[in-house]
């Protein structure tokens, strides 16, 4: 009949060798472990590299003149994506008219805005950064709409989230 | 013939250098989707949450050359390194500074990965699997379901998770070595630096468990090596560590978390059948929690089963733990009411997710299969020691080491065949989710100067990228916000009686704003942003109005500097820079030691003084890594 292991690796099982031994033949090996540690350091370098090189979404520039972003597009061009934004305003708060508290609301508007803005990027063919800073500079210029919308730029303080 | 480990694939897997590539090319590959496209981030509302906060400690750290304690680009400025869910205080954000911040973080992914397979496979060698039954081991718990689920659920920060086994073996080895306990100590740390919110609750309980398991265990079988309250000291010192390491981030976090709370009123509550499906069903969209979402594989799961079956008391043991595990992720459904016990401890009655101790099943049946494994190859190795085998070794004049590494290779190469099905069963579901992993492209950058915007929180990636603040947001935790700030102001610094003067703003940076004030009578200035108390200025006093950051100052012309500085973070960072030092110091003087002991005269290679014998054994334990040719054991070496 075979021992029962005990239920704790016994303590020479943990222990380690003794200390390295002199023998040319175990240094060697010794060296050859160290050594088997660039292997890594080199891969992880390599994919560092190429996970580096890929190109970036790129980035805006700001025209401190202006006080505006440089989004490469018109004032005219601005205004009316601005307009195009604005009239989503009366159905996105209709929306949300189901929610009790404010900041449900603000929330819910947000989420609406968010998802347009999305799907807009994508019908464009720009990234949402730039309809974002749209509606950013519209509200810091505090444009109006053709249909009299003005964004609102207060926020409800945060709330507890029990669920 | 040699049945020790050091066989065949064994010696090979056991130069940490080769098992770390090995890691690495596993990694790389099973991250290629999310490697490969490093500025696309996943469709969770949580990816543009976390990625608001990287980009946010990114920019604090690179562009102002700061420490993140403060972050005011969300709901105009809310603590940095104190908000438990943020990674501004980990160590891996050391990737995103070194190659930029979404690479590096994607980067940081893969580093976890490894660091995931390296812990399961010392776990693993630790309960006695060794071969090709470690490396399945590994791979099957950091390449596990719950990993991939993060990604779609868009929360990389919870890949802390991968650092369970560390925290296990650090443990378990740290009752006759201290120094697995600090390194334990040290994996916990990272855990919870790493935003582990939700990681380092559930890590906590099951450490917790595992010690009461431990300790049951020992004083049962009335152990002498190790006592039986050795589990308590290593749990002791993994404390401390833990602690004393990440008292920089413990302080300020455990302040916000007194002054907000996170609540969590919800009941959550899975069948069995429910969290068993998690763990072995396959499903197209496994959710949040539904089936799939925590895939290890059922071929898994019977290998764990046959290393029961071979009255393996380690794999019974770790069965058992698993066991314990599964119940807590059934959460108020649980068998043994375990999750509701836990309810009631202080600090962790918020604790929320059961389903996430699931991690810890998938490690514990992953170490128990990989057991399960090795048992199996060491069945095959006994049964070729058939003499005739020894008889045909001896016709063909084949010499013992060469008749030992023909036999130790086929076992290997007969082993490979279930290994393949354990671990191609969990790689190919679990990869090619991370293959469909949707994504789309993130937001542009720009540098400009800062002022707060209404912004969106759905969209939160988009504002720190462009120097914006982003007043609409989103926190688990209700920090304080003030009622009155707005968005798009024409400037952010602003006297609140326009008639006493004139302040211009010189320079901006996150924890530091200079103006330049020219008032003909007292009056007060106002920040848009929040007030918290870490605010000072050297002018004046700063107090709080309407919660907006305000300083009441004196009439005059000069430079007023308002800077963050929150003195728990500097007290907790001097606990770190002292625990840090002393644990560098402790481990620097016993190299010291061991270098000048081998120098000794008369202390002959593989002979230890017979007055250190004792102190090597408590010393000197190794790691796989250590574990080279065959050498004498200190029993043996004893006998010399």
């Amino acid at each position: 009949m075979e021992p029962i292991a005990p239920l704790w690796p016994d303590a020479n099982e943990e222990a380690a060798p003794p200390p390295a031994a002199a023998s040319l033949s175990h240094r060697i090996l010794w060296w050859l472990r160290l050594a088997s540690l660039a292997l890594p350091l080199v891969f992880f370098a390599w994919k560092a590299a190429r996970v580096v090189r890929v190109a970036g979404p790129g980035s805006l520039s700001w025209d401190a003149r202006s006080g505006t972003a440089d989004l490469g597009l018109d004032t005219s061009r601005r205004r009316a994506l601005f307009e195009e934004l604005a009239s989503h305003d009366a159905g996105w708060k209709k929306a949300n008219a189901r929610f009790e508290d404010d900041w449900s609301r603000h929330d819910d508007f947000h989420a609406l805005m968010s998802q347009h803005i999305v799907a807009q990027s994508r019908t464009l063919g720009m990234n949402p950064t730039v309809l974002c800073l749209i509606y950013d500079e519209a509200v810091h210029a505090g444009w109006v709409s053709a249909k009299g919308v003005k964004f609102d730029a207060r926020w409800v303080p945060l709330k507890p989230r029990t669920r | 013939m040699s049945t020790g480990e050091n066989r065949g694939l064994a010696s090979l897997v056991n130069v940490a250098g080769l098992r770390l590539l090995l890691w690495l090319v596993l990694g790389a590959w099973f991250y290629a989707h999310i490697l490969q496209n490093p500025y696309l981030i996943g469709e969770g509302h949580d990816w543009t949450y976390f990625t608001h906060h990287l980009i946010a400690s990114y920019r604090t750290y690179v562009d102002y050359h700061q420490l993140p304690v403060w972050n005011p680009y969300f709901c105009g400025g809310i603590p940095g390194i104190g908000n438990v869910q943020s990674m501004a205080g980990s160590p891996t954000m050391i990737f995103p500074i070194l190659f930029g911040a979404l690479p590096g973080w994607r980067l940081s992914m893969l580093v976890m990965l490894v660091l995931g397979m390296e812990g399961a496979y010392q776990y693993a060698w630790h309960n006695g699997a060794r071969s090709l039954g470690a490396i399945v081991a590994a791979t099957c718990f950091a390449m596990s379901g719950r990993f991939v689920q993060l990604l779609y659920d868009g929360q990389p920060v919870f890949l802390g998770f991968e650092l369970a086994p560390w925290l296990f073996v650090g443990f378990e080895r740290g009752f006759r070595d201290l120094r697995w306990s600090v390194l334990g100590g040290l994996a916990m740390s990272v855990v919870f630096l790493e935003g582990g919110a939700v990681a380092t609750p559930i890590l906590t309980v099951s450490l917790a468990i595992l010690f009461i398991v431990s300790t049951f265990s020992m004083v049962v079988t009335r152990s002498r090596d190790p006592a039986w309250w050795s589990p308590l000291r290593s749990l002791l010192v993994m404390t401390a560590v833990t602690i004393g390491t990440s008292a920089f981030r413990l302080l300020p976090v455990g302040a916000a978390l007194l002054a907000f709370p996170r609540t969590w009123e919800g009941g959550e509550s899975y069948t069995a059948a429910a969290v068993f499906d998690m763990l072995f069903t396959q499903n197209a969209s496994p959710g949040y929690s539904g089936p799939g979402s925590a895939y290890v594989g059922i071929f898994c799961l019977l290998a764990a089963a046959y290393a029961v079956a071979q009255h393996d008391r380690r794999s019974l043991f770790l069965v058992a733990m698993g066991f314990l595990c599964f119940d807590l992720a059934m959460g108020e459904q649980s068998w043994l009411h375990l999750y509701a016990a836990v309810k009631h401890l202080p600090i962790l009655q918020n604790i929320r997710n059961p389903f996430r101790f699931v991690v810890c099943t998938a490690l514990f049946v992953s170490v128990a299969a990989g057991k399960g494994l090795w048992l199996l190859e060491e069945r095959l190795l006994r049964w070729m020691q058939h003499p005739a085998l020894d008889r045909l070794a001896m016709r063909f004049r084949i010499s013992e080491p060469w008749t030992t590494r023909i036999v130790a290779s086929a076992v290997t190469i007969l082993i490979a065949v279930p290994a393949y099905f354990i671990a191609s069963q969990n790689l190919k579901y679990n990869r090619d989710r991370v293959d469909r992993l949707p994504l789309h492209a993130v937001g542009l950058s720009m540098d400009r100067p800062f002022r707060q915007s209404i912004g969106n929180r759905w969209l939160a990636h988009v504002w720190p990228a462009v120097n914006l603040g982003s007043i609409a947001c989103f926190e688990e935790q209700p920090f304080f916000t003030s009622p009155a700030l707005r968005g798009d102001l024409p400037q952010e610094e602003y006297l609140a009686d326009p008639s006493a003067g004139t302040v211009t703003r010189v320079a901006w940076s996150p924890t530091r704003i200079d103006l330049d004030v020219w008032l003909v009578k007292p009056a007060t200035v106002i920040v848009n942003q929040n007030y918290h108390r870490g605010w000072i200025a050297n002018h004046g006093s700063v107090r709080s109005i309407d919660g907006l950051l305000a300083v009441s100052v004196p009439k005059g012309r000069y430079r007023l500097v308002i800077r963050f500085v929150d003195r728990l973070v500097v007290a907790g960072g001097v606990v770190s820079v002292v625990t840090t030092s002393g644990l560098l110091g402790i481990w620097g003087v016993g190299v010291y030691r061991k270098r000048r002991r081998r120098r000794e005269p008369g202390a002959a290679p593989g002979v230890v003084p017979a007055s250190r014998r004792g102190e090597r054994l408590g010393t000197h334990r190794s790691g796989p890594s250590d574990a080279g040719p065959e050498r004498p054991s200190p029993r043996s070496s004893d006998e010399v």
